[in-house]
């Protein structure tokens, strides 16, 4: 598909004006005639409109529906959009229980739905607080949490028991705006704390691939660590013990910053530790902390609530609330260091200042912890922290901490444990809503092993599938549309009275051809 | 006979217009005849298919934005573009229609940009019925096609 602003259509456009006489014209419809606006226009009036209105527009007719689901309209769409007028990065906090949009000035009276924010009327000063897609089930006491998120796709985790004594953590994908599932099978290990890092690769608005990365929490100094990696090409969680030459022991409760492909966590003592579970799943690599920071901190920096890694500009950033005591309220500084170079291990120090010289706003009291949530994503000397149960926002050149807003029921939009920092995400909204696509599903077998079929089974993978309404979903989808073989997409819905238990759910193909599925219902009170 | 510096504009109902040479050739097409040509230059250059109302409203926007680009300060950005909301702002859809073909034709990009904006921002937040109604389109689905791409999306509703 071609954008054509003006040359060549032109003369088709023109053809057509003079070998047609134009349908009947009134001041209420625009003159188009056979149903057909040239293409060229169409693009052009799309281009301009928010993503929301352009996905629901494509049940206008045939000829925009092509034009929209073609796979080349969301690259278009996005450099056209990006050109006609100054692209308005839209991000927002998302919390556990809640998304709370982000602008300079957060109130929390006015509710909208996060997928409001694609409608572009963004001129609202009102943060948007709503649930998320799961929250029907939380209340149900099956709790969700956000683990990761990263182009726009939210990785979540929930809680279940695979027998006494034996629970497992389920892990789901989803775009909460597009509100598309995909469930990942259960990992192999049981550990009670995880430091989980995300990675997905997005072409033209398609999810085509995806990595979980579990680090196990140990917290002792020790020789080795501990990955289980599931990665959407393989369909399988691996896992990976990883010793290196010094004792390492990593900031747990701190989420993985992703740059430059490597998953980056904090080491306590030691700096930023990198593992890029794509090319290099059994080796991380240190990257040494500044020469400048502090090796008395050691201990409290493993609390985590002290530090963050975040990226900003495309740089590294190491941004360190310094505890010369360790009571977490009695900081003394705030401090960023910058890493020059990924691959040297050469830091500067951006900025730093002292508690006394910092300028709270009156609501904001000075003797509780300061807990770093991350970088502004766009705004270079803005760093957002969290104050018990409120966001502030720092600015490194004013020295001024500023409140955001006191959620008007905190203990709704956060996690009732947890706290403004520790379960804030940031999201940033991709400029085209990401589609996670049913064939990544085939690897994952989300609810039971996929199922081999004959010869041929490539082209026939059948793939069982709960969804959270508890219907089961069978469906295969044939690689080539028009294989030797005659396979042809199959899916089917099947109602069921309540929820399947993934971990008890299998199925086998017969040499006939008959699917034979044995589900085991979920018990109510997990 | 236009003087020089200044061309002659024919629509397709026979009506002319003297034009500066700077304000007709904002349109590339022609501009590119009368690079080419340099008759067209002296004699009468033939917009073909745009009548004498749509002519008329395409120099009164060519005029405006080409005194801009020559001088900016008795044409500020701001005055130009309170010239183009008030310019979109009185054209009902015939004419918008028309000024569309006719910019797409003549190339004159500012001017389409300008157009397809006003009908973007007409369009932005109407019902699929309705855009069909503005653009005469026919509902080539079915009720269930309809309904299954709906179902696709219910987030863009």
């Amino acid at each position: 598909m071609k954008r054509r602003l003006n040359g060549c259509t032109t003369n088709k456009v023109y053809k057509r004006r003079k070998n047609k006489e134009f349908g009947s014209r009134t001041n209420e419809i625009m003159g188009f005639k056979d149903d057909y606006l040239p293409e060229w226009f169409l693009i052009e009036v799309l281009c301009r409109l928010p993503v929301k209105f352009v996905f629901r527009f494509k049940c206008v007719s045939k000829q925009w529906l092509s034009l929209i689901s073609d796979s080349s309209f969301p690259r278009l769409y996005i450099s056209r959009a990006s050109a006609l007028s100054v692209p308005q990065h839209t991000w927002t906090f998302l919390t556990n229980a809640m998304h709370i949009e982000g602008s300079d000035r957060f109130h929390f009276s006015e509710v909208k739905p996060l997928d409001y924010i694609y409608s572009g009327n963004l001129t609202s000063p009102y943060c948007h607080v709503v649930p998320l897609p799961n929250y029907h089930e939380s209340t149900k006491k099956q709790i969700y949490l956000i683990k990761a998120v990263d182009n726009g796709v939210l990785l979540y985790d929930r809680w279940l028991s695979a027998g006494p004594g034996n629970p497992v953590r389920q892990y789901y994908i989803c775009n909460p705006i597009t509100k598309q599932w995909l469930s990942i099978p259960a990992h192999k290990k049981w550990f009670r704390d995880v430091s989980i890092g995300f990675i997905t690769q997005v072409e033209d608005g398609i999810l085509t691939s995806y990595k979980v990365a579990l680090l196990y929490a140990c917290y002792d100094r020790r020789n080795f660590l501990q990955f289980e990696v599931f990665s959407s090409e393989m369909g399988e969680w691996v896992e990976y013990t990883v010793s290196s030459e010094h004792s390492v022991r990593v900031v747990y409760n701190r989420k993985p910053v992703l740059f430059n492909k490597n998953l980056n966590w904090v080491d306590n003592a030691l700096g930023i530790i990198a593992y890029d579970p794509y090319n290099h799943p059994d080796k991380f690599c240190i990257i040494e902390f500044p020469a400048d920071v502090t090796q008395e901190y050691n201990n409290s920096r493993c609390n985590s609530i002290c530090c963050i890694c975040g990226v900003h500009q495309g740089r590294l950033k190491y941004f360190e609330v310094c505890h010369p005591f360790r009571e977490y309220s009695l900081y003394s500084e705030f401090k960023i260091w910058v890493l020059e170079d990924y691959s040297s291990n050469y830091w500067y120090l951006e900025h730093t200042v002292k508690k006394e010289n910092i300028l709270f706003d009156d609501c904001l009291r000075r003797n509780i912890s300061v807990d770093p949530v991350c970088f502004h994503p766009f705004h270079a000397d803005i760093v957002y922290l969290g104050l018990g149960k409120i966001l502030a926002a720092y600015n490194i050149r004013t020295w001024r901490l500023e409140a955001l807003g006191i959620p008007s029921n905190p203990e709704e939009t956060f996690c009732k444990f947890d706290y403004a920092g520790a379960s804030c995400f940031l999201f940033v909204l991709p400029h085209w809503p990401v589609y996670i696509p049913s064939s990544l599903s085939i690897g994952d077998a989300p609810f039971f092993e996929h199922i081999r079929h004959g010869h041929c089974d490539t082209f026939n993978l059948v793939q069982g599938q709960s969804d959270p309404a508890g219907s089961l979903i069978i469906t295969r989808q044939p690689e080539q549309p028009d294989n030797p073989w005659g396979i042809a997409a199959f899916k089917k819905v099947l109602g069921l009275a309540t929820r399947i238990d993934p971990l008890q759910t299998s199925a086998v193909v017969s040499l006939r051809g008959w699917l034979f599925v044995r589900v085991s219902f979920e018990r109510a009170n997990i | 006979m236009a003087s020089k510096g200044n061309l002659t504009l024919k629509s397709c109902n026979g009506k002319e217009f003297i034009v500066e040479e700077k304000v007709a050739v904002m349109s590339t097409t022609i501009k590119n005849m009368v690079d080419v040509d340099d008759s067209f230059a002296q004699g009468v250059i033939p917009i073909i298919g745009v009548d004498g109302k749509i002519l008329a409203k395409l120099i009164e926007y060519c005029k405006e934005h080409a005194e801009a680009d020559e001088d900016e300060e008795v044409k500020s950005e701001e005055y130009l573009k309170k010239f183009d909301e008030k310019f979109v702002d009185e054209l009902n859809l015939n004419d918008l229609y028309d000024l569309l073909k006719a910019s797409n034709y003549l190339e004159i990009t500012k001017l389409l940009n300008l157009l397809c904006q006003k009908v973007a921002s007409m369009i932005k937040g109407k019902k699929p019925e309705e855009i069909r109604r503005i653009f005469n389109i026919k509902n080539d689905f079915t009720p269930e096609e309809e309904e299954e791409i709906n179902r696709q999306n219910p987030w863009a509703f």
